[in-house]
């Protein structure tokens, strides 16, 4: 009994947020590093993304073991050497939307916002700033943002024979389909 | 002597060549030709996540899980790859299902399926790549 009250107290809950609250369960999270020698590149669709537009609060998070490279060997190395991915499963951006009152969900037109936070990934945590657009086209909802970070910075050490394989600043991308949140 | 040593010198550098070649083309880990190490509803695999999350990475993640749920809904991800979410009696959290790219499952929406996946942890809901039927 107590459960289903909990459950109806949850549901109700999840109600009133519904008409602030956005989300994106397959959101696309891309990795591109750029070298003389290689040039490599990462796709995740398993992101998550949540955008909160009442407080403009925005959180992301992605499982490092979503990232699919083009040979397999890639994919191992990233999880096994660089990120750990049995130690540290996911990475997590917690942040908000600037100016996230300029935000008109009801209206078409094109955003452009500044997104602060931080993000944790391989056990370290680091502000980022970058800039992002919302675009809301026929009532449909999207987000896009392009940011760098470098390995040293999460504590990923790149071993000195592949470091010149690896761009010292690995582009990030990315994409999110906002909905109002609902299972 | 010298032609010997050439020889042996030739046979490692061909094996060399060899396995480099085969280790930088190896396929893909799929869930297609390997076991499951457990099988379980939709239900149980995202209640073990919510419960004690280290503890169920500890168990599932890398792993092979076989899970039996209804079809909440089937989608095409940005790769273009067939995504199958089961229900969970959760009020939020689903288990998501990426099929081996290029392939799909027999999903139908309401209808209960099994599928097997390598488990790659939870977010809001219990991630499983490269699935098969």
């Amino acid at each position: 009994m107590k459960q289903i009250i909990i459950i109806a107290l949850l549901a109700l809950g999840f109600q009133h947020l519904n008409a602030q609250q956005y989300m994106d369960r397959s959101a696309y999270v891309g990795f591109f590093s750029e070298t003389k020698m290689e040039n490599i590149k990462a796709d995740n669709n398993k992101g998550t993304l949540v955008y909160d537009a009442a407080t403009g609060s925005i959180q992301m998070s992605a499982l490092m073991k979503a990232f699919e490279f083009e040979k397999a060997l890639m994919q191992e190395h990233f999880n096994e050497n660089y990120v750990e991915s049995d130690k540290f499963p996911k990475a997590v951006f917690k942040g908000r939307v600037e100016n996230h009152t300029s935000l008109n969900f009801s209206k078409d037109g094109t955003y452009n916002v500044k997104v602060t936070g931080e993000m944790t990934m391989h056990g370290v945590t680091k502000k980022i700033t970058t800039d992002a657009v919302f675009k809301v086209v026929g009532g449909k909802i999207t987000c896009e943002s392009k940011f760098n970070v470098k390995p040293e910075d999460y504590n990923i050490t790149i071993p000195n024979t592949v470091r010149d394989n690896i761009a010292s600043a690995i582009a990030i991308t990315v994409k999110a389909n906002l909905e109002v949140l609902k299972k | 002597m010298k032609k010997t040593i050439l020889i042996i010198i030739l046979i490692l550098a061909v094996g060399g060549a060899a396995t480099g070649y085969y280790l930088w083309n190896k396929p893909k880990r799929t869930a297609a030709d390997e076991k499951p190490v457990a099988s379980m509803s939709a239900d149980d695999l995202l209640m073990a996540f919510q419960t004690d999350e280290p503890k169920a990475n500890a168990a599932y993640l890398n792993k092979i899980i076989e899970v039996t749920g209804i079809v909440v809904k089937k989608e095409n991800d940005d790769s273009g790859n067939e995504v199958v979410y089961l229900e969970t009696t959760d009020v939020f959290g689903l288990v998501s299902c990426t099929m081996i790219p290029g392939t799909t499952s027999d999903a139908t929406d309401g209808k209960e399926i099994k599928l097997k996946g390598i488990c790659t942890g939870y977010l809001s809901d219990v991630v499983l790549t490269q699935c098969a039927k």
